[in-house]
């Protein structure tokens, strides 16, 4: 079954900009104009405001450590919670459990993270950061991630199903989200006294990992792990006994 | 041995198999029966209940039954698309089926490019398929068309292809439903001949239609539903028997007792429990017997035999030129001729003989009775939707005498 799954996302990626001239390039055109557009707004017009980011490095590269990863995180949670219901015709035509779709859904997009990522890399070496064998590191607040985004789209898509406001709250919800925590701005920004929002956020601790590796050569805290992997899987279990349970309710509905 | 091991196993077997659909009338309903002791509201339909039939491995069985008789369900069930509510079933080996058909097609991708996509997201062997897309190219034939985008494709092209995927798939089981009466004869022919073939092969077929005169040639089997119950599971002709039946056999007639000594052959008549429309004064149809050749009463008519409709009327000398008119029409509602006749004020029965020189299906008839001018007329009463008459004809094993709607009287001569 995961073969079939990691199959079929790698080909429905392949297919998805068939008939486009810029095809891939899509993919990284999207973060790249919000890119310049930020780092226009808060470092050139803003600038009084961001304080300090840490010494040498540039605005631009914090913001596209935060952005880019994010954008894949959005469009995969987006497109994991509308798993079930736009794969209808699969699913009432074909006997595989529902979670297949979801799962199909969300790795296509996650497939995505190989392109932003050779682009954060180029950035990086443009601004003339070592290479460094702890950035092998990242892979872990990465695919944590990636289960944090099942999870979600497991507990979320099959309610979505009966319930079709669950997409439009998520798509509001993501939009408070990127605002409520560092992916634009740097957290020292925040008064002290407002910090424990972010702080209590679970979310907060994978792009801030990122940054942590890749931006300031960190090593990963055993506390980063925790809050990281105990969220996972929470979320990641949680959503797959929900998905199984609601399978047969699921596809009489559809 | 192991041959007979095969026979003895049926490829497909429920038991006491039901299904039950919730149904909520709002999301609201829906989300207050999540709430555990608040008093359920949503409304149950039992699409199927206590269904026990099997499949033999070589069987073709087939399924009948009206628009909502549950037969959908019971393949989607077999399929595996659906879970049942209660009871059982059991599948051997693997099973393909045409509601599938064009699953996994991309419309950019190109013919040849969706056999293997389609191929994959069905878990079939996608080795293997390239192996055969030589032969699955021919049986298409749509030529050029192989290499270009799906979404250029006629849809007769669209189900060519999806179909030649599809019958060389070598499944163990293989679930055709309608989508086989898309397509021109030829190539409905040539699915045939390849079904046939497959069949000799050991593979087991379950076939959904509405086409009774074809269930009736090609099965070994007939379940027959009826409003989520099977009603029979056996022999073809014996189920499509009961299947023009069914109206008798669930409606048993409330007003048979104060109906019963006027006309005694009401029984017999096809108007019973149908409803006569009254445009104007001045006449009526009474009763409708329709026979065949040996006097038999029947719906049934083997194609280029004669029926005979004797129509029991009234018309009084209030209509100028009465008339009947028998307007019968095809499965597509395309009326395929109408037939009238002069009526006559005085006499009460006219027997019309028509010769079915049409191609092979069901027919539906209006009558009517008006009164007529030259092509127009007056409606003065009328039956809506009668029969249906299916003319029969084995088309695999007879020559027909003429292919496609009708048959025209021809002559030819040798020089």
């Amino acid at each position: 079954m995961f073969k079939y799954i990691i199959k079929n996302s790698f080909y429905n990626f392949k297919n998805l900009y068939k008939t486009s001239l810029l095809s891939y390039f899509w993919v990284i055109l999207q973060p790249l104009v919000m890119l310049v557009m930020y780092t226009i707004i808060f470092s050139q017009l803003m600038q009084a405001k961001l304080g300090d980011l840490g010494g040498e490095y540039s605005y631009a590269l914090y913001l596209a450590m935060g952005i880019l990863p994010w954008t894949v995180f959005v469009t995969a949670v987006t497109q994991g919670v509308n798993g079930i219901v736009n794969n209808t015709n699969y699913i009432k035509k074909i006997p595989n459990p529902v979670y297949v779709y979801v799962f199909q859904a969300v790795i296509e997009q996650l497939f995505h993270l190989v392109t932003v990522f050779s682009l954060l890399f180029i950035f990086i070496f443009f601004y003339g950061i070592d290479f460094s064998f702890q950035w092998f590191l990242i892979l872990i607040p990465i695919s944590l991630l990636g289960m944090l985004i099942l999870g979600i789209s497991m507990i979320l898509s099959p309610i979505n199903v009966f319930f079709r406001d669950v997409e439009r709250t998520v798509a509001i919800t993501l939009q408070v989200l990127m605002w409520s925590i560092p992916i634009v701005y740097p957290i020292s920004i925040i008064p002290e006294s407002f910090q424990w929002i972010i702080l209590y956020n679970p979310l907060y601790y994978y792009f801030d990992a990122i940054r942590e590796i890749l931006l300031y050569g960190h090593s990963l805290s055993v506390k980063y792990i925790l809050i990281m992997g105990v969220t996972s899987f929470v979320m990641f279990f949680s959503g797959y006994k929900l998905i199984k349970k609601l399978d047969s309710d699921v596809r009489d509905g559809l | 041995m192991l041959e007979m091991d095969c026979k003895m196993s049926p490829v497909i077997e429920t038991k006491n198999l039901t299904k039950i659909f919730r149904l909520y009338h709002s999301p609201i309903e829906r989300l207050s029966s999540f709430i555990p002791f608040s008093n359920n509201k949503c409304e149950e339909h039992t699409a199927l209940e206590n269904i026990n039939f099997k499949v033999e491995k070589g069987e073709f069985v087939s399924i009948i039954g009206r628009n909502g008789s549950g037969k959908s369900t019971l393949l989607k069930i077999i399929c595996g698309v659906l879970q049942t509510s209660s009871g059982s079933y059991e599948t051997k080996g693997k099973i393909v089926s045409l509601l599938e058909l064009g699953t996994g097609f991309n419309p950019e991708l190109t013919g040849r490019e969706n056999i293997i996509n389609s191929a994959r997201v069905m878990a079939f062997s996608v080795k293997e398929i390239k192996n055969k897309i030589k032969t699955i190219e021919e049986f298409a034939d749509i030529e050029e068309y192989f290499d270009m985008p799906v979404r250029t494709y006629s849809s007769g092209m669209y189900v060519r292809l999806a179909m030649s995927l599809f019958l060389h798939l070598e499944p163990e089981v293989f679930i055709i439903d309608e989508a086989l009466s898309v397509g021109d004869i030829f190539f409905v022919q040539k699915c045939f001949s390849k079904i046939e073939e497959m069949r000799k092969n050991g593979v087991s077929f379950l076939f959904v239609s509405h086409d009774i005169n074809l269930v009736q040639t090609i099965s070994d089997k007939v379940l027959l539903l009826n409003k989520g119950k099977a009603l029979y599971f056996g022999d073809g002709n014996e189920a499509c028997k009961i299947y023009f039946d069914i109206d008798k056999l669930i409606k048993p007639n409330e007003s048979l007792s104060e109906q019963q000594e006027v006309e005694d052959h009401h029984d017999y008549n096809e108007l019973k429990n149908k409803k006569q429309l009254f445009h104007k004064e001045g006449g009526r149809i009474n009763s409708l017997i329709i026979v065949n050749e040996f006097n038999d009463q029947t719906l049934q008519v083997e194609m280029t035999k004669v029926l005979e409709f004797q129509i029991a009327y009234q018309a009084f000398s209030s209509i100028k030129n009465p008339a009947i008119s028998i307007v019968m029409k095809n499965r597509k509602n395309i009326v395929v001729t109408t037939i009238i006749y002069k009526l006559e004020h005085e006499k009460s029965i006219i027997a019309v003989k028509i010769p079915f020189f049409v191609e092979a299906g069901e027919y539906t008839f209006d009558l009517i009775i008006g009164d007529m001018s030259i092509n127009s007329g007056i409606f003065i009463c009328e039956y809506k939707d009668l029969g249906p008459i299916s003319v029969l004809f084995d088309y695999q094993n007879e020559r027909a005498p003429f292919l496609g709607q009708f048959g025209l009287n021809t002559n030819s001569r040798n020089y």
